[in-house]
């Protein structure tokens, strides 16, 4: 062979070539009854115990909830909740007793549930400043704050309705008479505390207009140090959200009574909002959340039920691999 | 064609070659009645046997009729309007009255692989016509050798020369084809092509007749006489009668057309259709330059078909199909979010990541399937040519399949989120609910996120 028509054949080898010349090896896989029964076995046997692995995880978690916003309103006031909780001279406080059920392990986290509460709405969700929590009174150009920018012509740190709105309720656990010691500690990300919140920063100028939206903020305390606004700030998608607390770093007991004092500060009642303490451990799949195991549950059953159908079916109505009897142009002629 | 030549015994000649019905027209009959008689049968067994024939004849010219022919010429090609009409007038004075010389046959052979390219075509579905110049005898001849015609086939040939007669002879022909194609006892009307698969049916038209044909009403007879038939030859056809013909399946069906051709007499042909192929060869690149594909030879046009187009058009339409999955998949997760967010502008998705999800994200696998998906080997489609039939009311079934699933997988979601939107109603329904019955002061709150941004919250 001469070395012109070898440098022929060897571009024939080549990928380019193959790709321009529409040559290139493709798999064409052909779904015959034995691979289609094979797969949906294969994912049934996957995902069921895949499911039920992750169902056992979710009821390993132990939550209890409970809703106090209704009841730790005193009956004589209740027909008028707003007034009751706008009114400052009357004392908010509040004891609500929780029963453990199962044995929790530590640490136990502590969440407030906030319900229809709209954190993903646009422009609550526009309503901060970040340069200007990492800054402080330096930065000026705080104009996606509005309204809550000044106060009579002063900045305010931190500006915004998010940080305005800052939920104020606080909660302390006595078990047998004893305190149980929350951790208020470490609840925020630690990137936020490390690079979105001022080490500098302190408030100021805070909920000191005539219209309270939530907690004040201790002047003295850098914004990098508050974890309760860090928390707040990381707005939620949903309108149906649980922030950290605390936690609590002791085992409780089956049958440990919990009694919950608390300050029913935050106003929900203007927009039917509703407030939830919740007491959760958490496992390594999170809290408790049962759709990924029914999820795959379903996926599991669903692929079983079709392999049987499909083996059934290929059972009855037997037929060749590759009959070309049932191609087309020669089934015309079969069904005349 | 002619030529006029002086020979060196000072002498003019002309001589003149064409085809044997022209030619036997300027001929001098007087002269040599059997000579041309037995021309014209060596003629007839020449174009039986798939040769391409022409005729020679010769008039010696006096000086006197070539100064008369020159000074002619020369005004003639110097005029400035109407100078193809004088030349043509000229050239027909000095055509006239020639001495038969003789014929010739020449053997056009067929390239390699041609009749198992028609077979294959004819197979997949595909309806072949030829249009040619050549006489009705050669193109028959040419038709049987390249497997266009069979010997099962019945042939229906409408030859005529005036309009009425060509009338009639298609409604004899239609009437005739309508016979032959219902008798197999197949009366389905999903086409015609199945009609006329089993008693195959071939229409051979000449071009005089199709001169009277075309661009009357009776393009409508001759369509409906085309569709019933098979195969259609038609045989000297010129090369505009060649466009009308294409025009004529054009208007009135929305099938494709595809014209395939080598030489420069088919340009017009090739333009005409809606794809049209130009075979670089010996005669030139003419047909090369018009086209919109061009080959080296004709069994080429095979896997253009078969193989390429059967690859393109499946691609396309599940790159397409793709794509409305992509982009509904993108839309509606948006708009389940909205409904989370009361009806709010906040996105699901970053800008930065709606902008960029056709660029980056899902363009990857649309192009890769777009250029290399394979439903079939190639090796397959040339061995079943009718698997590459292009299955246009699948696609149909297979889109509203797509969108059904779009809509079930989504229903469910939809009410559940209706019915939760009506159990706790947002905020900004409340609020609004609550203007009505509570001072103003307490939903001032409220106020602040309905008001414009410039005012200031009220006291």
């Amino acid at each position: 062979m001469t070395d012109p028509n070898r440098e022929r054949y060897r571009i024939r080898e080549t990928a380019f070539y193959l790709f321009t010349q529409q040559s290139l090896p493709a798999c064409k896989p052909v779904l015959t009854p034995g691979w289609v029964i094979t797969i949906f076995l294969f994912m049934g046997l996957i995902f069921i115990p895949v499911g039920l692995v992750t169902l056992r995880a979710s009821h390993s978690v132990v939550e209890i909830v409970d809703r106090y916003d209704i009841e730790c309103v005193p009956e004589s006031s209740r027909i008028d909740k707003i007034s009751y909780i706008q009114d400052d001279s009357i004392p908010k406080n509040c004891s609500r007793f929780m029963k453990v059920r199962k044995y929790m392990k530590a640490p136990i986290n502590i969440y407030y549930q906030l319900d229809n509460y709209y954190q993903n709405h646009r422009r609550y969700v526009k309503s901060r400043s970040d340069k200007q929590l990492l800054h402080g009174r330096k930065y000026h150009d705080t104009s996606s704050c509005q309204p809550v920018e000044l106060n009579n012509g002063q900045p305010i740190v931190p500006c915004g309705l998010i940080a305005w709105s800052l939920f104020n309720d606080s909660f302390t656990f006595i078990r047998e008479r004893a305190e149980l010691k929350v951790n208020r500690k470490n609840i925020a990300w630690k990137s936020d505390r490390d690079h979105k919140f001022g080490k500098n920063v302190h408030p100021f100028s805070f909920q000191n207009g005539t219209l309270i939206g939530g907690g004040k903020l201790y002047p003295k305390i850098p914004l990098s140090d508050q974890e309760d606004l860090i928390v707040w700030m990381r707005t939620s998608a949903l309108p149906s959200f649980r922030k950290l607390y605390g936690r609590i770093e002791e085992d409780l007991d089956v049958d440990d009574v919990i009694v919950v004092n608390l300050m029913n500060n935050y106003n929900t009642y203007s927009f039917g909002g509703k407030k939830k303490l919740v007491l959760s451990t958490s496992s390594w799949l999170g809290g408790k959340n049962n759709f990924l195991g029914h999820a795959c549950i379903i996926v599991g059953c669903s692929s079983l039920v079709l392999a049987i159908v499909f083996t059934l079916l290929h059972l009855k109505y037997r037929r060749p691999y590759g009959d070309t009897s049932y191609l087309p142009w020669n089934r015309k002629s079969l069904s005349g | 064609m002619s030529v006029i030549l002086g020979l060196p015994n000072k002498s003019v000649k002309v001589f003149v070659k064409g085809a044997d019905t022209t030619m036997f027209g300027v001929t001098d009959r007087s002269l040599n009645t059997s000579i041309i008689r037995a021309t014209e049968a060596h003629l007839h067994s020449y174009s039986s046997i798939g040769l391409r024939t022409l005729v020679i004849g010769m008039r010696e010219l006096s000086t006197s009729e070539f100064e008369e022919w020159h000074s002619a010429f020369e005004v003639a090609s110097n005029a400035l309007m109407g100078r193809a009409r004088l030349l043509r007038k000229v050239a027909t004075n000095i055509e006239s009255n020639l001495r038969i010389l003789g014929a010739s046959g020449i053997e056009d052979k067929l390239q390699e692989g041609v009749p198992e390219a028609i077979e294959s075509l004819r197979t997949a579905g595909i309806k072949v016509w030829v249009l040619t110049g050549d006489k009705q005898e050669t193109a028959i001849s040419i038709g049987y050798s390249s497997k266009l015609l069979t010997s099962k086939m019945t042939q229906i040939i409408v030859n005529r020369n005036s309009k009425e007669s060509c009338r009639k002879s298609l409604e004899d022909a239609i009437i005739m084809s309508k016979k032959l194609t219902t008798m197999s006892g197949n009366t389905n009307d999903t086409g015609r092509t199945l009609g006329a698969s089993l008693t195959p049916v071939a229409l051979i038209i000449d071009g005089t007749s199709l001169v009277y044909i075309l661009d009357c009403e009776l393009e409508e007879m001759l369509f409906e006489l085309a569709c019933n038939c098979s195969v259609v030859l038609c045989c000297r056809v010129a090369p505009l009668q060649k466009a009308g013909i294409v025009a004529l399946v054009k208007k009135r069906t929305s099938d494709m057309t595809l014209a395939i051709g080598d030489g420069a007499n088919d340009v017009s042909m090739i333009q005409m259709a809606d794809v049209g192929v130009g075979i670089s060869g010996q005669e030139g690149r003419q047909a090369v330059m018009a086209s919109d594909f061009a080959m080296g030879q004709f069994r080429f046009l095979v896997t253009l078909l078969l193989v390429h187009g059967h690859w393109n058009y499946q691609r396309m339409g599940y790159m397409i199909l793709y794509n409305f999955y992509k982009n509904a998949v993108f839309v509606l997760v948006l708009f389940w979010y909205v409904l989370f967010t009361c009806f709010t502008l906040s996105t699901a998705i970053n800008e930065w990541s709606s902008v960029l999800y056709s660029v980056i994200y899902t363009s990857v696998p649309t192009i890769v399937v777009g250029i290399l998906d394979k439903d079939l080997n190639r090796r397959t489609l040339l061995k079943y040519p009718q698997l590459a039939i292009f299955q246009i009311a699948r696609t149909g079934l297979f889109w509203l399949c797509l969108l059904s699933i779009i809509v079930a997988a989504l229903i469910p979601r939809f009410v559940v989120k209706v019915l939760y939107q009506f159990y706790t109603p947002c905020d900004v329904q409340i609020a609004r609910e609550a203007e009505k019955f509570q001072p103003r002061s307490e939903s001032a709150a409220v106020e602040v996120e309905m008001n414009p941004i410039l005012n200031q919250p009220r006291p």
